[in-house]
């Protein structure tokens, strides 16, 4: 079942557009995030959809209910903010049962929603404490638990957990990750910066980028078959290393070179433009680079950085024309610094991009990415 | 021991010679014009003098013997407190209501503001003069244009009648002094962030709701302060009620200020100790209403835990 239909949405300030022409289904219960560098709009479409930003072309429905025009308070959301949002002169209790008191639900119905919600997130003891008395993760637990409360079907997500430190945002985000488990039939659209977050919390992940969708498409689909150069230099971490590659079309398929003249095994097809192909990029993740030897070799570079992470290291590589290239390597890497490194990827580990930035299809790899 | 510590204080004064020669003339200033005064005040207050030649015989308390017993005292003590009670929560209210509406969005809200604005920096002395003929029952503009939309069928004497004098000059004070007030609200209202807001309106909450439910428990500290410096300003009022109404008529908007003046420098018979022991008084009574308020502040506070 749709929970949320979006067409042709665009907003304007002014003359300024800073959105055009986005649309997408959201099935009930699913876990959508909105990805997307700053000012990309995903805030904005968040913000949109909760009513809280007028739309200027296009309708949202809710639950098959165009809302366009509804205030925000009846289009039964609730939205947990980055700042937290809450009621400074409230203890947690009065915060989490505002918008039940406002509706004139019972007292013991409201202590009964508010304990359920207190006890999911852990948070039965500080009830009757005061915002200012509790910690960043306490206090954006609340806010969650403010929307839980509310019993809305459809709970917003403005990037909660960018305010919290880095080891609070990781426990948290297993928290929500939890909670999506409980709260099966609660559609959440979530927005973030962060594509760990997106990888990790989504059903499905929507790249924004000047205010329009890039792709919309499973984690695994963004990650494997991205369908174009931004959306796979954003998703992945550390980001695609990209290459400059000329094209050459054969009957069979095309074959690209880099520009320092490696052959590149991978052949490709174009997937829905038939334009004339002549150069492009090449992209290629750095978990998929390993070292080789020269004859083999796809990129050769001289080390400049080796970082030591533990389980891993990255080797941060520059190469003739002055790019530089990341490679992930196990474990510890003692490499001189300027020493010459060989590397190859797998065939059907190669992405390859138009002039337009378009993905080419690698016929080497299995699985179907034409959508 | 002794002298080697009062060395170290000499030591350490020459050290930090700059600090204290800058601080010099602001002491100068405030002691000649602040503590001097009040001090003197207070001694003078002991006094039976005249306030010329040379100073009076000491007569312990009974200047504030007389006070205690003088009807135009405690006149006066209570149209202070009458104004106080009408006038403060007048400015406070209306200007945090305007404060509201001004901190919206909408044509022309910088004119509004700077309209509201206006009278704050204009010289009250001159407000109660120019008052005085706006006012006028014969021929003032105010009178005219009631009489002319048929409000009222006989000119309002607003200065002029004993009975309404005060509230009209809490009406002219008010007006006066709003526009600093909205100033302080629209600060206080900077601190409530957008997203608290958006928050209440998510979970249901009207204009009204959001108003008297969020916005005012809020801005609970803020009221407070406000509401303390406005306690303040109420009751100096001198220049302009001098100039509104010298505290006539019948002594109907004799507020303290201006008993203490009346004594001190109008009457044929100056009572400057007289009118001294009126002031310490006084002083001392708003002093103990500001400690009162300042400890409700703190309790609130820390009950509010903000």
């Amino acid at each position: 079942m749709t929970a949320i239909e979006i067409r042709d949405v665009s907003k304007s300030y002014g003359a300024v557009q800073v959105m055009s022409n986005v649309s997408m289904e959201i099935a009930q219960g699913e876990f959508i995030v909105f990805v997307g560098p700053s000012g990309c709009g995903k805030s904005t479409l968040l913000r949109m959809i909760a009513g809280l930003e007028e739309i200027t072309g296009g309708e949202i429905a809710i639950n098959n209910r165009i809302v366009n025009d509804d205030p925000a308070s009846k289009r039964g959301v609730a939205m947990v903010f980055q700042s937290y949002a809450l009621y400074p002169h409230m203890t947690v209790e009065e915060n989490m049962t505002f918008s039940l008191k406002l509706a004139g639900t019972k007292k013991a119905e409201r202590m009964e929603r508010v304990n359920n919600a207190a006890s999911m997130l852990q948070l039965s003891s500080y009830l009757k404490r005061r915002p200012k008395e509790l910690s960043g993760g306490q206090r954006q637990r609340v806010a969650i638990g403010r929307a839980i409360v509310r019993d809305a079907g459809i709970f917003l997500f403005d990037e909660p957990l960018s305010n919290l430190d880095a080891a609070l945002r990781v426990s948290t985000r297993v928290e929500i990750a939890k909670l999506k488990h409980r709260l099966a039939d609660t559609t959440m659209i979530y927005v973030t910066h962060d594509q760990t977050e997106a990888m990790t919390l989504a059903d499905r992940i929507v790249v924004l980028n000047k205010g329009s969708v890039e792709q919309i498409g499973t984690p695994e689909e963004l990650y494997n078959h991205p369908s174009n150069k931004f959306i796979a230099g954003f998703i992945g971490s550390p980001a695609m290393n990209m290459l400059p590659c000329t094209f050459t079309v054969q009957e069979d398929g095309i074959t690209a070179q880099t520009g320092d003249g490696a052959n590149c095994d991978a052949v490709f097809k174009q997937i829905d433009s038939t334009g004339n192909l002549t150069s492009g990029t090449l992209g290629v993740r750095p978990e998929d680079l390993q070292v080789c030897n020269a004859d083999e070799a796809l990129i050769s570079g001289k080390v400049d950085v080796v970082e030591y992470l533990g389980d891993i290291s990255l080797v941060h590589l520059s190469i003739d024309d002055g790019s530089t290239v990341q490679v992930k390597m196990v474990g510890p890497k003692r490499l001189a610094d300027g020493s010459e490194v060989h590397l190859k990827a797998p065939a059907a580990r190669i992405y390859a991009f138009d002039a337009d930035g378009k993905a080419l299809k690698n016929l080497m790899n299995g699985t179907d990415n034409e959508h | 021991m002794n002298k080697q510590r009062k060395n170290s204080i000499v030591a350490r004064l020459w050290t930090d010679r700059w600090i204290y020669i800058f601080l010099l003339p602001t002491v100068a200033l405030i002691g000649t014009f602040t503590v001097y005064p009040v001090v003197a005040s207070v001694w003078y207050s002991l006094l039976d003098w005249n306030g010329f030649g040379d100073p009076g015989a000491f007569i312990g308390l009974d200047n504030y013997r007389d006070l205690w017993n003088d009807p135009l005292f405690w006149n006066s003590f209570k149209n202070t407190l009458v104004f106080l009670v009408f006038a403060v929560p007048l400015r406070v209210g209306l200007a945090l209501v305007l404060a509201v509406i001004l901190n919206g969005v909408f044509p022309f809200v910088r004119l509004f503001r700077t309209g509201i604005f206006l009278p704050v920096v204009t010289t009250a002395a001159i407000v109660g003069v120019v008052m005085r003929y706006i006012l006028d029952p014969t021929g003032g503009p105010i009178n005219f244009a009631i009489l002319e939309t048929g409000i009222v069928d006989q000119p309002v004497n607003f200065l002029g009648s004993a009975s309404l004098a005060l509230y009209s000059a809490v009406g002219i004070w008010v007006w006066k002094w709003l526009g600093i007030t909205v100033i302080y609200w629209m600060a206080a209202l900077q601190t409530i962030p957008r997203d608290v807001y958006e928050a209440a309106e998510l979970d249901g909450a009207n204009a009204v709701q959001k108003f008297f439910r969020v916005t005012l428990p809020i801005l609970t500290p803020f009221t407070l302060i406000i509401t303390l410096i406005t306690v303040i300003e109420a009751t100096n009022v001198f220049d302009l009620m001098l100039t509104l109404t010298g505290g006539g008529p019948f002594y109907s908007t004799e507020v303290i200020d201006i008993f203490v003046y009346r004594h001190a420098f109008t009457s044929n018979i100056p009572r400057l100790g007289y009118a001294s022991a009126a002031a310490i008084f006084f002083a001392a009574a708003v002093t103990l209403v500001a400690a009162v308020q300042i400890f409700l502040v703190t309790r609130i506070r820390k009950w509010r835990k903000l």
